[in-house]
Parts: structure tokens; sequence; C-alpha cells
């Protein structure tokens, strides 16, 4: 198991992997991300309330698909912050956007 | 002599915006340009739902066998642009979700998208093709899987969703209009 720091710069690092592949519309690449990135956030949240600080100190970075990653994998833990944080990006533009906004709803929908 | 007879006229929110577009339109396009600019303006900013509802009062309903066929009816796509169907033409499929080629092969149905390399059409095809776990709770299947298990509609309005987050998708009387950002 991968510390909380070395797995937060893995989830910077393929979260920008994300991004370029999805503007490129490279759907084997997106897949190998979405994969990759689904086992780096169930790792964090493992951890669950030590990641706590380290992963809402990383909503600031600017980059909407890291934000995305982070808010996602911070719903388990303090889900009032990230849903702030998804909220925002699925008022831009892009598939980060609609993927944030699709969370949202999944996550109304089992209220 | 330059003819600047405005071309669509629209008021409200305490300014008049006209636009002289007589040296760009051709006369015939003028009642169509004119419905999309007034639409444009009508329907920018609306929810998903509220477009769907407007869309099924505006936008003709014809189904057709196939997709060539559709084709034909519809003509060229524009410059740089692709016919993209808002639910996909892999549902049809049995394996899929078995939909009429009629309901996806439809003027309701479909929309022209920039194309080409890096182009929207290519990001949101890309995505369709893509394993999304967060979408799909880690199940490992493809988004067009995933969706194959929802009912005409509920794909419908994820294709509306998912287009507006690259510009308005506008109902009108010869069919639906992208608008990107």
């Amino acid at each position: 198991m991968h510390n909380i720091d070395k797995l937060i710069d893995m989830l910077i690092k393929e979260s920008i992997i994300q991004e370029e592949v999805t503007k490129l519309g490279e759907s084997k690449k997106m897949s190998k991300q979405s994969i990759k990135l689904y086992e780096i956030k169930e790792e964090l949240r493992a951890y669950g309330s030590k990641a706590c600080e380290k992963l809402i100190q990383s909503l600031n970075i600017p980059n909407n698909y890291v934000r995305f990653n982070v808010a996602h994998t911070l719903l388990s833990i303090d889900q009032e912050k990230a849903r702030i944080t998804l909220m925002e990006i699925a008022s831009l533009t892009g598939t980060i956007a609609f993927k944030a906004e699709m969370i949202l709803q999944q996550l109304d929908e089992k209220k | 002599m330059k003819n600047d007879k405005p071309v669509v006229e629209l008021a409200g929110g305490g300014f008049k915006y006209a636009i002289n577009t007589a040296e760009d339109v051709p006369e015939l396009f003028r009642p169509q340009f004119k419905e999309v600019i007034e639409n444009i303006f009508k329907y920018t900013g609306k929810t998903a739902d509220e477009i769907i509802e407007a869309g099924k009062k505006i936008v003709p309903s014809k189904g057709y066998n196939t997709f060539p066929e559709l084709k034909e009816a519809l003509g060229l796509p524009g410059y740089e642009s692709n016919w993209h169907h808002i639910v996909e033409q892999s549902q049809i499929k049995d394996t899929r979700a078995g939909f009429a080629s009629t309901d996806v092969n439809n003027l309701d149905n479909i929309i022209t998208l920039p194309s080409g390399s890096g182009s929207i059409h290519s990001e949101i095809s890309g995505y369709y093709s893509s394993i999304d776990l967060d979408l799909t709770g880690g199940v490992r299947i493809t988004v067009r899987d995933w969706l194959a298990t929802k009912s005409f509609d509920e794909q419908f309005k994820f294709g509306i969703q998912y287009l507006q987050k690259f510009g308005n998708v506008i109902p009108t009387s010869k069919g639906w209009v992208f608008n990107p950002f």
C-alpha cells in the first residue's frame, strides 16, 4: 500500500494524463486512466479521515481533472466539501463538467 | 448598395439586438436562419429537461429504417461537421438496448457537431467508447454498454446533457441545432 503523499502525487499525475487523452477522444487510453485512477482513489479512501486534510489542500490545484478526482475521492470522507467542488466543476464546460454533473445526479438519486 | 435590413430583430432584457446579415445569408435561407437565431436567444441556458420538452413540440419526428436513408433526407452536415445521433446507433443492436431503427435514425435524434481530430465529436464519441468507472460505479463496461440498460428517454437526456457541456442545443422546426461555446 502506498502512503498518502505518494497516492496524491499519483492522482495528480494520472488526472493530467486523463485530461489529455479525454480531449483527444482516445477511448482506450481514457479507459486505462479511469481504471488507474479508480484504484488510486480506492487506496486513498481506505485511509479515511487520515487522508482528509491533504485531499482538501489538493482541491486548490488549478486543474479541473485533478480537482474532480480529488473531490470524487473525498465524497466518502467529507461529502460537503466534495459536493461544493463538484458543483463548481459541473458548471464549467467539457467532459469533466459532465462527469461532475453525473456524479451529483447519482448522489441525488440515492437520497 | 448594401442591404442592411435586419434579418433578425430581438428585444428584451433592456436592449434591442438586430442582426444585419443580408450580405451573408442568402434570401432562401433567411427564414430558417431567423428561427435559429431567435431560438438561440430563447433556449440558451435552459436545462436539459426544458430543452427536451421544447424539442418535442418543435423538432419534427420522422423515422428512417437506416442511417443512409436518414442522411439522404438530411443532406450534408456542413463544413467540418458530422451527423451525431443523440441516442447512439449502437443501441439498435439486440445485444444493447434493442431500440427501433426508426426511433434512433430519426430527425428528432440527430444533430451536427464539429468533427475531426480533437473536435467535440471526437471527444464525445471517445467517451461513449471508453470505460468510466466513476459513472458505472466500478463496473468495467463502456459508457455505451452502461447506457444500454437505460430507457430511450434516459439515454436521450444523457446525450443532451453531455452536448450541453460543449454548447447550446437548440430546437428548431428543421431539427436540432448545436451552437458551440
